[in-house]
């Protein structure tokens, strides 16, 4: 499992935006916002990362038990599961 | 997580981006050369194109200027000319953007665009493809644009386009010589069922002034026939109309995003607010992208006002900044007799439809 190639986190006057580059954009022609936590993880899932270490991460950084981690986690990667960007 | 629009993205960014005086939109002039010559053109330069093209920045330069755009907070540019796919390296230059992670919005009088161009293109599309299209006949391209059969092959950049399936817009600049083929245009764009915008301000520019355009441009009273057979497509809410009739009055003219949130470079390397804007510049290539952009928003802060402008009655139907008044009067500061004209009509035009 992993995103997809071919998108690159900005930041942009604050704010984390995913941005489809090259043929990514025949499938995916907008923008995904993410909020600092979800940047966080899109971070680390394109570095390869497996979903446990990253769980681990966000407990670490993050002021947050790891079972509620556990779920956002979980929640965040289905959407991005169900948007085609993650398989 | 949220999926947006490259435009519903925009607009929300604004209002942070204008806060924190980040260029998040911008627009690069790649060239002046252009292969038609549209009587109206404000880029246009006198030179032959041959000694334009020595002038021109190099494919590396661009790439340079985009890329600290890019880590400077731009997110969307459009690529502009003259006819941008006139250059050589437009393909080196387009693809070095796209991996920058910038959006791009490519403006093109589309006649160069091939079959062998577009497969290309639909590789790393762009967001859009804006297609200026003068008329609908040779004879109007050959009379407006110098070359009639621009039209065919505009017609056919517009298929291929739509072939390959990148999103296009039709936009097109009504003058004299092609009012009476706007309904046309405009049928066309429907039949295609594009977004389309037309357009009747025309700009001089600083070489030239208004000289070149003043017989060119429509008449206020053109306009205003203009408004009457287009009012089903543009006007079509009382309320809106009203609205318009009392904003604005006393505001900055300069009040759009020139300069706060978006910027220019034209094709001599200047970083300019916008387009029509030829000064104030900085120059990114010398001074470094980000003290460019400093330096540009502390000179705007110094364009004066036409005192006359900001507390016109007609203010809310007026498209008057400091640009176009440069553009028309050779003053930032000095009201346009053509603008208050044709604020005029479409004050009358507004009563008109509320009326009743």
């Amino acid at each position: 499992m992993g995103l997809k190639d071919n998108f690159m986190l900005r930041e942009i006057a604050g704010t984390w935006v995913v941005v489809p580059i090259g043929q990514r954009v025949i499938d995916f022609n907008g923008l995904i916002n993410l909020s600092e936590t979800g940047a966080f993880i899109w971070s680390r899932l394109s570095q390869g990362e497996s979903p446990e270490d990253i769980l681990l991460d966000i407990v670490e950084n993050y002021d947050v038990d790891k079972e509620t981690a556990a779920r956002d986690l979980g929640e965040f990667l289905a959407e991005l599961k169900e948007a085609g960007i993650y398989e | 997580m949220e999926n947006k629009s490259l435009h519903q993205f925009l607009e929300e960014l604004q209002i942070k981006a204008a806060r924190l005086s980040i260029p998040i939109y911008g627009g690069f002039e790649l060239t002046s050369r252009c292969n038609l010559e549209c009587r109206m053109c404000y880029v246009k330069g006198k030179c032959p194109q041959r000694e334009l093209q020595k002038q021109e920045l190099s494919a590396d330069e661009w790439i340079k200027i985009a890329s600290s755009a890019a880590r400077n907070g731009a997110l969307a540019v459009f690529l502009t000319g003259g006819e941008p796919l006139i250059r050589e390296d437009f393909k080196e230059i387009y693809e070095a953007m796209c991996r920058l992670g910038l959006r791009i919005t490519l403006f093109t009088n589309a006649t160069l665009i091939t079959e062998e161009l577009v497969r290309w293109l639909a590789e790393t599309p762009p967001s859009i493809v804006d297609v200026s299209l003068y008329g609908m006949s040779e004879d109007t391209y050959y009379d407006l644009c110098g070359w009639g059969e621009a039209y065919g092959r505009t017609i056919n950049g517009i298929e291929l386009l739509l072939k390959h399936g990148i999103t296009t817009r039709l936009k097109t600049t009504i003058v004299k010589a092609n009012l009476k083929e706007f309904p046309a245009i405009r049928d066309y764009a429907k039949s295609l069922n594009l977004e389309f915008t037309g357009t009747t301000l025309v700009h001089g520019n600083l070489t030239e002034g208004i000289s070149y355009i003043e017989n060119l441009r429509i008449s206020p009273e053109q306009f205003y026939e203009l408004c009457i057979e287009t009012r089903d497509d543009y006007v079509n809410d009382k309320a809106v109309i009203k609205e318009l009739s009392e904003r604005q009055k006393g505001a900055p003219l300069m009040s759009c995003s020139a300069a706060r949130t978006s910027f220019f470079v034209n094709w001599k390397g200047h970083l300019t607010p916008c387009p029509l804007l030829e000064k104030p510049f900085t120059e990114p290539l010398k001074t470094g992208y980000e003290a460019a952009w400093n330096e540009l928003r502390r000179l705007i802060a110094g364009i004066p006002e036409a005192d006359k402008c900001v507390n016109c009655e007609n203010r809310g139907f007026c498209a008057v900044c400091p640009a176009k008044l440069y553009l028309e009067t050779g003053r930032f500061d000095l009201h346009s007799e053509y603008l208050c004209k044709i604020a005029e009509v479409k004050r009358l035009f507004a009563n008109s439809v509320c009326n009743m």
